[in-house]
């Protein structure tokens, strides 16, 4: 870690007392907290905790109503603060998806267009940018970009791995610290990284921290630890009507790492998710003993989504809602002070902006995301009214690169090559199962919505 | 033994579990239509079986199938492999649909079928043995287990069993990653 030395003591709870007492005392306010209180008082900079989980998608959630699948921690975060119902990534693949988090760009412009196309060194991540503005920060976890691991700029604390193409491993996942090899402490990653990230949280500073958390859960092989494998066996799974025991094992789609019948993987999905769910707790629960909960801002997302059979594929990519929607959640009782939900649409490129408003910062021009913060004070603010999604190839995956404009009610797809157009209603259609090109409703339809796909791709939208 | 004619000793073993092949992949790829869910499962579960069976283990038929028609090695080779080159060509034609032609060509080298073909020589060899040694056992004076039966035994079945058991077959995939951004990395980004 490369906090000063001189600050990196660990800050007990009577520190914390102590210190919120003397200035309660002397009448002060918070701008009178201690240095020593963790950053948390300094101005009205908020901490940042940003978890990034690996194909969570969206309606995985216990809150979500998910028949089984058990997320107490993440109701809880979603209970005290916003769930954002309509969140959604700009292009649904792991590496383009969170280096768009990173810049507040679009794969076309930050570069990362898929898993195989590297990082750009001069990409301006929204964590140099904090730094710059005085914040201690970190990565932790999943970096998965091409191009090897970075020394990326602004970051006192890099924490990452290269196993397996830099997907990392559930067990024993050899890490790379600050650009030196270090062995895994926790046989199982996802544990490992919140230890790493509650050592940085945990450590004594007098500035602001921010940390990007970045796990390879619930990502493929779907690995849960021991103690919690097995633990939805029996259980009924609902899968998809259209789908089957053998769909991912077979026209390609074994590539996406789903050999083996559906349902044994996706039990360990869902086994993996209440693992990660586990470890949100012991961040959720670190803060509170800090006291630092109500000046920190928490915010959980995924990278993209994930077919479970929808559509009859596995994975992600397609601009399919299974695909593209994201569970979004923010949590921070300064700003948001009553818990709820929010249904206007935001996408992953909002989230830098967002943060370095919440900061006190300006927002770079070329930063492509609008900042969501005037959502967190109100449910009628207006939201989005279109976006657009974009897929670049990605070998040996056979989806065509593709556009869509993502409308309120809407969805209009356009692919490179054989395959067709597809329109969808999404409100009389959720699960987008009719395509009505080749209708009337649909020419009328796609004379509004391809004229708007054609100005967001050309970035006047 | 009887030397039987060509379409007889290679053609019918070989189109035999091809056309097996052809048959279970329609099948299952259209049982999602079967209205009826167990229905629709039963079918899917039963024909994808015997897709992967065909493309799998289907040289363990034609390969003795062929032998005892009087096919020549060469034949026996050329059936037993049928089925593994037409799945193999269907996934290269697949491919096509989003990438160029020679990437399509360099999919045809991924651990899947790097596995199906090493698996299929395994099979081959193991077969070659087995009707040896029945021959042998008839009274024939024959070498029940020639080196280049045992070779492909013992290979194959390594070859196939080191790619699955590394990481699932993960790790060699990313080592085909490695090899088609070395050959095709100019193509990634290019769009």
């Amino acid at each position: 870690m490369t906090i000063p030395k001189g600050k990196a003591q660990r800050l007990t709870r009577r520190d914390a007392l102590k210190t919120l007492g003397a200035a309660t005392a002397a009448g002060l306010g918070s701008a009178c907290f201690s240095r020593r209180a963790h950053g948390a008082a300094t101005a009205r900079r908020p901490n940042i905790l940003f978890i990034l989980t690996d194909d969570h998608r969206w309606d995985h959630l216990g809150f979500c109503g998910h028949p089984f699948l058990q997320t107490p921690h993440l109701d809880r975060l979603a209970a005290e603060g916003l769930n954002f119902a309509n969140a959604f990534v700009v292009t649904s693949l792991c590496s383009p998806s969170r280096a768009t988090f990173l810049t507040g760009m679009y794969a076309h412009r930050h570069g990362v267009k898929n898993n195989l196309t590297p990082w750009q060194d001069s990409n301006v991540t929204f964590l140099e940018l904090l730094k710059d503005a005085g914040y201690d920060t970190a990565f932790i976890g999943k970096w998965h970009m091409p191009g090897g691991l970075p020394d990326p700029r602004g970051v006192d604390l890099f924490v990452s791995f290269t196993a397996q193409g830099g997907q990392g491993q559930y067990f024993n996942c050899p890490l790379v610290v600050n650009g030196k090899e270090e062995p895994s402490r926790k046989a199982y990653l996802t544990e490992e990284l919140t230890d790493r990230t509650l050592e940085f949280l945990q450590a004594k500073r007098d500035r602001p921290f921010c940390i990007f958390l970045a796990h390879k859960a619930a990502h493929h092989q779907f690995l849960p630890p021991p103690d919690l494998a097995g633990m939805y066996d029996g259980v009924p799974l609902n899968l998809p009507k259209e789908t089957d025991l053998w769909i991912g094992s077979t026209n390609g789609m074994m590539f996406e790492g789903t050999l083996g019948p559906i349902s044994w993987l996706y039990r360990n999905y869902c086994e993996t998710l209440t693992a990660t769910d586990r470890e949100v707790g012991r961040l959720l629960d670190a803060l509170d003993e800090m006291g630092v909960a109500d000046d920190t801002l928490v915010v959980y997302a995924g990278d993209n989504g994930f077919f479970w059979g929808e559509h009859r594929l596995v994975d992600k990519r397609w601009a399919y809602e299974e695909s593209i929607r994201i569970p979004f959640i923010v949590r921070y009782p300064r700003r948001i002070p009553k818990a709820g939900t929010r249904e206007q649409m935001i996408i992953n490129p909002d989230l830098a902006p967002t943060l370095l408003e919440l900061a006190g910062l300006p927002i770079p021009e070329n930063i492509e995301g609008r900042s969501f913060v005037p959502l967190l004070g109100s449910a009628t603010a207006p939201g989005r009214d279109a976006w657009l999604y974009e897929y670049f190839r990605d070998y040996p995956y056979n989806v065509p690169q593709h556009d869509a404009v993502r409308t309120r009610t809407h969805k209009y797809i356009e692919y490179e090559g054989r395959r067709p157009a597809e329109l969808y209603d999404l409100v009389n259609d959720p699960k987008e199962k009719t395509n009505l090109i080749g209708t009337d409703q649909g020419a009328a339809l796609r004379n509004t919505l391809k004229p708007r796909l054609d100005e967001l791709r050309a970035g006047t939208g | 033994m009887e030397k039987r004619s060509f379409t007889q000793r290679a053609l019918a073993p070989a189109g035999m579990v091809a056309l097996t092949m052809v048959a279970a992949l329609v099948v299952y790829n259209n049982a999602w239509r079967i209205e009826h869910r167990v229905l629709h499962q039963l079918v899917a579960n039963v024909f994808a079986w015997v897709l992967f069976s065909s493309i799998g283990i289907g040289a363990c038929l034609v390969y003795p199938m062929a032998y005892a028609r009087g096919a020549s090695l060469g034949e026996r080779v050329a059936a037993a492999l049928a089925t593994p080159l037409i799945w193999t060509l269907k996934e290269v034609v697949r491919v096509t649909a989003t990438f160029t032609w020679t990437e399509a060509l360099y999919f045809a080298l991924n651990p899947l079928v790097i596995v199906v073909f090493t698996s299929a020589a395994a099979e081959m060899g193991l077969c070659e043995i087995l009707c040896r040694w029945a021959r042998k056992r008839k009274g024939e004076a024959i070498k029940a287990a020639p080196y280049p039966a045992v070779l492909a035994l013992c290979g194959g079945l390594t070859i196939a069993l080191v790619i699955f058991t590394w990481g699932f077959g993960v790790h060699a995939f990313y080592v085909f990653q490695e090899g088609y951004k070395a050959l095709f990395g100019h193509l990634a980004g290019a769009s």
